[in-house]
């Protein structure tokens, strides 16, 4: 091992000691009795102390010297630890950390002046006050400035305030001296849930401790061994096959033997990758502080589900737009303690974290309980900014006027702190969140609080991508820019495409789509459509612009894992990527953005709109999605797209009777059938026969997927949010709306859901409904 | 000084040519190339090598080579060149040579631009010459001048 090496070590070591030190003083100024506590601070210090006298770093040296000589008077009860001693010993780990970047960076320790900050802890350790004027000043890291985002203020400078002041003009000031504040919290909520209150049992702090060192591996390396655990499987597929051609009972059970090895050997190696969320919740308690202290509101933090395990590239994507978020929760929700008991609130506002799975994506939330996004300021500052006319920003519901948070240099704080107010954050975050494929929502309620809720994919390296071909290669589309799929019939005399000044488009729902031949752009071939042709579109949305992407062939849905094409391809601006197929065929991973752009159409597009009334009106006429069906008797329906998970094609012969209702087998799932039919009146029952395919429309509840019968899918189509109310109302419909001067049912899912629950249920429930048992 | 070098030998439109084993990770025989549409001509596509992708260098587009010989291409040699892989097509493998420092002779100038630029030198054996080209120029030079011919 080299000096190098060595150094290395040193970093990874003093910055684990360093986020070790934050969360044990945060805890130690709600629990300030506990010995056992301070001296693990203190023998931390120390460690920090040697290594450093070790590798000869003077400052390092110095400041740990004097944090330790203060917290050996804590220790041993010769001083007690107040508010300004924590604050002290805070400013001098921030100064630690910084000079322990600029070693990362530089391998030398930077030079700067911490004589101000030692001759402070010195002081304190012997028993005076401290001049309250002077300033420390910790030299920020080299390497910082220039990184420092302007939402990202980073806490480099740390300006002691008069001990008496902080003393008096914050009173209540929960973290310091109520420790009784974070068990009022937990009592407070729900005994059973998972929650994490950031003030563990005072007679087990140091548990966490006790856990074995794990060991570092290079992310690389593990990169490598999932290739070939990946590989391994493709070869296991190979080898099953001839388990059945040589029917030799030694070599299937070791086939066998391996195709077991095989598939735990993925899933753990999957594991490996994924770390726990609260490696980047731990810098949160000291956030939460310093915030709250800084705008002199009181803020707990509670955390929920901190074990929650994501993709390690996707922790750190996801570690600055949560800072942002937590900061604005605090600068801009939590009020003052005395706005709060004004309110009748606890003066102590709360802060929710929370994470958990959720349909194979992590959600997390951020919660608080303060007053909630001001819609009248949000409305005035958009009219303000020429957003929207005056009458138009009264036609705004709560959702429109959230929108214009995630606008860049949308800020209704009209002063600019050093916290928030400059208008960069909202817009950053989300794209943050949009660039590893995860998505934001915020619901807010004035006076009650606001969630800001991400959606975050597992892991960056598994998509899924739908697989289309182009002359002889199969092509992937990630899923996320795909908006739908149109199967277009061009008439004999090629009727169906139209010119837009030289861009091909069609129309979909009244729209015009441009369209992108993927044969073109790829050089496969320079084929125009024929007459009579059928285009498979797919749908796609790239820089605010919908177009539609011909193809030769739709192929299959597949989860993919995205591998770069290296440097030697880097030139090639079509392809986001490849990945391995099932068979070891490599199959390359489109770029839609790159190769909009690089089309030429999206400048085309921005220079002429293709719709230009309808897409200005449409952010502000608010219409739903809804799919068009058809059932025996009753040939226009429709069902909110958010009801509908997916359409499936199942054949009769699927379809088993259990008990007294039909099942499939649908993945892992056995999905029960709902014949729609015998809950619409007016529609006809329609026996199906052995050879039949039934169309299905796929929701789930709470994770268990419904599978509803219905004769015909039609369309999807964008319809007025509201809807006409049936007069009289009828069972299972919600209301109707018009389309072309047609009248279209729409049904109300969650009362047939529970039409067909009572039944169950209740045996005394009159059987009329069901057209089975009348028949 | 007479320190022999090993070199893996392969053939490619008639040439003789041998690369130091210390480049070469592998040989494999009929590997699936996927192509990639709108690359650099040299690259013929990329493929699958256990799970790494790795791209696969056209070697007669690369030297500028005429006339493909009837079994083209039927082997790729696996380099490991500058921290990553490529791998190169060629029409069939020869043995390992182990060839003293005494027969060879830097690139005769009569070669063009192109080969000069890939080809170290000339190892001439009793009946033939074997071209000893560098694996860490042939990935570089995407862009391709005019047609020039190997031999002048």
């Amino acid at each position: 091992m080299n000096d190098d090496d060595i150094l290395v070590e040193f970093i990874i070591e003093a910055r684990e000691i360093l986020d070790q030190l934050d969360l044990d003083f945060v805890q130690l100024e709600i629990t300030p009795d506990d010995k056992k506590l301070v001296g693990n601070i203190f023998r931390a210090m120390h460690t920090l102390k040697g290594s450093s006298g070790f590798f000869a770093f003077k400052r390092l040296e110095k400041v740990s010297h004097a944090g330790e000589s203060l917290l050996g008077k804590i220790r041993d009860g010769q001083l007690a630890l107040d508010k300004q001693k924590t604050t002290i010993l805070l400013s001098a780990l921030d100064s630690l950390r910084s000079i322990i970047e600029g070693v990362e960076a530089t391998h030398a320790e930077p030079i700067g002046d911490d004589s101000v900050l030692v001759s402070q802890l010195l002081e304190l350790a012997s028993g005076k006050g401290i001049d309250t004027t002077a300033t420390i000043n910790t030299p920020p890291a080299p390497q910082k400035t220039a990184e420092v985002q302007a939402h990202d203020v980073q806490s480099t400078e740390v300006q002691p305030s008069n001990p008496d002041a902080v003393e008096s003009a914050t009173p209540t000031n929960a973290v310091t001296e109520t420790p009784k504040v974070s068990s009022v919290t937990l009592s407070a909520d729900d005994a059973e849930s998972t929650e994490q209150v950031w003030a563990p049992d005072p007679a087990d702090p140091v548990k966490n401790q006790e856990i074995v060192a794990p060991v570092k591996v290079n992310l690389e390396l593990l990169d490598r061994l999932m290739n070939l655990v990946s590989e391994m499987v493709l070869a296991r597929n190979r080898l099953l096959p001839f388990t059945n051609q040589f029917a030799d009972h030694d070599f299937s059970s070791a086939v066998r033997v391996i195709d077991l090895l095989t598939l735990e050997l993925q899933e753990r190696m999957m594991k490996t990758r994924m770390q726990p969320i609260s490696q980047v919740w731990t810098k949160f308690p000291r956030l939460i502080r310093d915030v709250s202290n800084e705008c002199s509101k009181n803020v707990t933090l509670i955390q929920e589900g901190a074990e929650t395990e994501l993709d390690r590239t996707l922790l750190d994507a996801i570690r600055d737009p949560l800072v942002h978020i937590i900061r604005n929760s605090i600068d801009h929700g939590i009020e003052i303690p005395s706005e709060r008991s004004i309110a009748g609130k606890p003066e102590t506002g709360r802060v929710l974290l929370r994470a958990s799975h959720e349909n194979g994506m992590v959600v997390i939330e951020i919660a608080d309980d303060g007053a909630g996004v001001n819609y009248d300021l949000v409305r005035q500052i958009a009219v303000e900014k020429g957003l929207v006319t005056l009458q138009q920003s009264f036609s705004l519901n709560d959702l429109q006027l959230l929108e214009f948070i995630f606008l860049p240099g949308f800020s209704t704080k009209s002063q600019v702190t050093n916290l928030s107010g400059r208008g960069v954050g909202m817009d950053v975050v989300k794209t943050n969140i949009a660039n590893i494929g995860g998505s934001i929502d915020i619901d807010s309620q004035r006076g009650v609080g606001t969630t800001i809720r991400l959606k975050i994919p597992l892991t960056l390296a598994i998509m899924p991508a739908l697989f289309v071909r182009c002359g002889n290669e199969p092509y992937a589309i990630p899923q996320n820019s795909i908006l739908e799929m149109v199967r277009l019939e061009l008439g004999s005399d090629g009727t169906g495409l139209e010119d837009f000044y030289g861009t091909p488009v069609f129309r979909l729902r009244n729209q015009l789509v441009p369209l992108l031949f993927l044969n073109h752009q790829l050089d496969v071939n320079q084929d125009k459509p024929l007459p009579n042709a059928v285009l498979n579109i797919a749908i796609l949305q790239s820089s605010g612009i919908r177009f539609g992407l011909v193809v030769d062939e739709v192929l299959n849905m597949q989860e993919v894992v995205v591998k770069p094409l290296g440097p030697l391809l880097k030139g090639v601006d079509n392809f986001a990527g490849a990945t391995i197929l099932g068979n070891g065929h490599v199959a390359l991973i489109l770029d839609i953005d790159g190769m909009a752009m690089q089309s030429g159409m999206v400048a085309k597009i921005q220079s002429r709109p293709l719709n230009p009334v309808v897409t200005q009106d449409r952010v502000f006429e608010e219409e739903v999605g809804m799919l068009l069906f058809e059932l025996a008797g009753q040939p226009r329906l429709a069902i909110h797209l958010e009801h509908v998970e997916r359409l499936e094609m199942i054949s009769s012969k699927q379809v088993q009777r259990n008990g007294n209702r039909d099942v499939i087998q649908y993945g892992n799932h056995i999905m029960h059938l709902l014949y729609l039919n015998h809950y619409i009146e007016g529609a006809n029952n329609t026996p199906h026969s052995e050879d039949d395919v039934i169309p299905v429309i796929v929701h789930y509840t709470n994770g268990i997927p419904i599978g509803l019968v219905v004769s015909q899918v039609h369309d999807i189509i964008h319809v007025s949010k509201n809807l006409h109310e049936a007069n009289p109302p009828q069972k299972g419909l919600l209301g109707c709306v018009s389309l072309n001067d047609q009248v279209i049912n729409v049904i109300d899912l969650q009362e047939i859901l529970m039409m067909r629950n009572l039944q169950e249920n209740s045996k005394e429930y009159p059987a009329v409904i069901d057209m089975d048992l009348s028949a | 000084m007479s320190a022999s070098t090993d070199f893996a030998t392969f053939y490619l439109g008639g040439h003789y040519f041998g690369i130091n084993v210390a480049d070469v990770l592998e040989l494999n025989r009929n590997m699936d190339v996927t192509p990639v549409p709108k690359s650099p001509k040299i690259v013929r596509g990329i493929m699958n090598l256990r799970g790494q992708l790795v791209p696969a260098i056209d070697m007669y587009e690369r030297l500028n080579l005429e006339s493909r010989s009837a079994k083209a291409e039927s082997v790729s040699i696996i380099l490991q060149c500058d921290g990553y892989l490529i791998a190169i097509l060629v029409d069939d493998v020869g043995e390992i040579l182990s060839l003293e420092q005494d027969t060879f002779e830097p690139p005769p100038s009569n070669f063009s631009t192109v080969s000069r630029e890939l080809v170290l030198g000339v190892h001439k054996l009793s009946d033939k010459l074997l071209l000893i080209l560098d694996p860490k120029r042939i990935d570089q030079r995407v862009d391709q001048p005019k047609k020039q011919f190997l031999l002048a």
